[in-house]
């Protein structure tokens, strides 16, 4: 198969949008992070996202093995805690994620049946 | 408004949060020093040749907003650079938060010094606690995006514009340490906390 080496070539291969990032409860999680820079306790993240503890858990470990969530136990009082917040990777990708999703959605507002294959540059 | 710009506005709102609780890294410990150097410089040299920098006020009160006008443009540019390097694809918008929290204290004295110098000259004497009171207010305003240790440096100006103001209300004299020692104090203070967050945020 012949590989595409200008991304001129290929205007819909989007290789900004992140797999980490590209996933609906990821996006949520990561939007929820972004907020707060000293991050949210594993519980606030659960509500916030409408995940199960198994489920937040799984996607948790994929954004913190791509080195883009900092996953903390801290203690409070005799309960531990689990505190979740964005590295500054992460932030930094996920500002490149958000700028292509951008760029994804202008050329999608400005197609109007006659491709012009140069939008998405 | 159709999906496609509910979404766009979407975006922007997540960007907007993103940048707005990201620390801005666009200030650097190596330009404080500078402008730290360059305040020592500026009161030594008017404690050497005091009938050539500072005959009267308004002549002090030169050599000062000279200081402080050059301190400001190599941060400002170094700001530019460093945020385009260090923040990559949110630089436009960390410059754009922090040119908003900046720039109205900027024209605030801006403001108080034209009219002092134009048209209230008798309380000149009272421009550099005035600077380092809107110095301090700036430090105050900037804390969210800045290192939280920032409150230190904001409160060293804010008490010697206070202590300033009155000293040169009660003496009626400008001394080339009423601005020397708290900009020099003030911002190697700001480059110490500056250099130590830069070293703890390296292995991030």
């Amino acid at each position: 198969m012949a590989q595409v080496t200008d991304p001129s070539d290929a205007p819909f291969a989007f290789p900004g949008l992140d797999r980490a990032f590209h996933e609906k409860a990821r996006l949520g999680i990561v939007s929820s992070l972004c907020g707060h820079e000293d991050g949210l306790l594993f519980s606030e993240l659960k509500q916030l996202c409408a995940l199960t503890d198994g489920n937040l858990s799984r996607h948790l470990q994929v954004l913190e093995q791509a080195g883009f969530v900092l996953i903390e136990k801290t203690s409070a009082g005799r309960r531990s805690q689990t505190r979740c917040r964005l590295t500054g990777t992460g932030r930094a990708r996920f500002a490149e994620y958000l700028q292509e999703l951008e760029r994804v959605l202008r050329g999608a507002v400005d197609f109007d049946g006659a491709p012009d294959l140069g939008w998405a540059r | 408004m159709t999906e496609f710009d509910n979404a766009l506005s979407q975006v922007h709102e997540i960007q907007a949060r993103l940048a707005e609780s990201t620390r801005f890294r666009g200030i650097g410990a190596d330009l404080n020093v500078f402008t730290a150097a360059l305040a020592l410089c500026a009161a030594l040299a008017q404690v050497i040749w005091p009938q050539v920098l500072q005959p009267d006020p308004l002549s002090y009160i030169a050599v000062w907003l000279v200081v402080l006008v050059l301190s400001t443009l190599a941060v400002c540019i170094d700001a530019v650079f460093r945020a385009r390097r260090l923040h990559g694809s949110m630089a436009g918008m960390m410059l754009s938060g922090a040119a908003h929290r900046t720039l109205p204290y900027a024209a605030a004295a801006v403001i108080i010094t034209c009219v002092i110098c134009g048209f209230a000259r008798e309380s000149v004497l009272l421009l550099p606690g005035l600077w380092q009171l809107l110095i301090g207010l700036l430090g105050f305003s900037v804390v969210r995006s800045l290192p939280r240790e920032i409150l230190w440096a904001s409160a060293w100006y804010f008490f010697c514009g206070s202590v300033v103001l009155v000293l040169a209300a009660y003496s009626g004299r400008l001394d080339p340490w009423m601005m020397g020692l708290p900009l020099v104090v003030g911002q190697a203070a700001v480059a110490l906390i500056l250099n130590r967050a830069e070293r703890g945020g390296a292995g991030d």
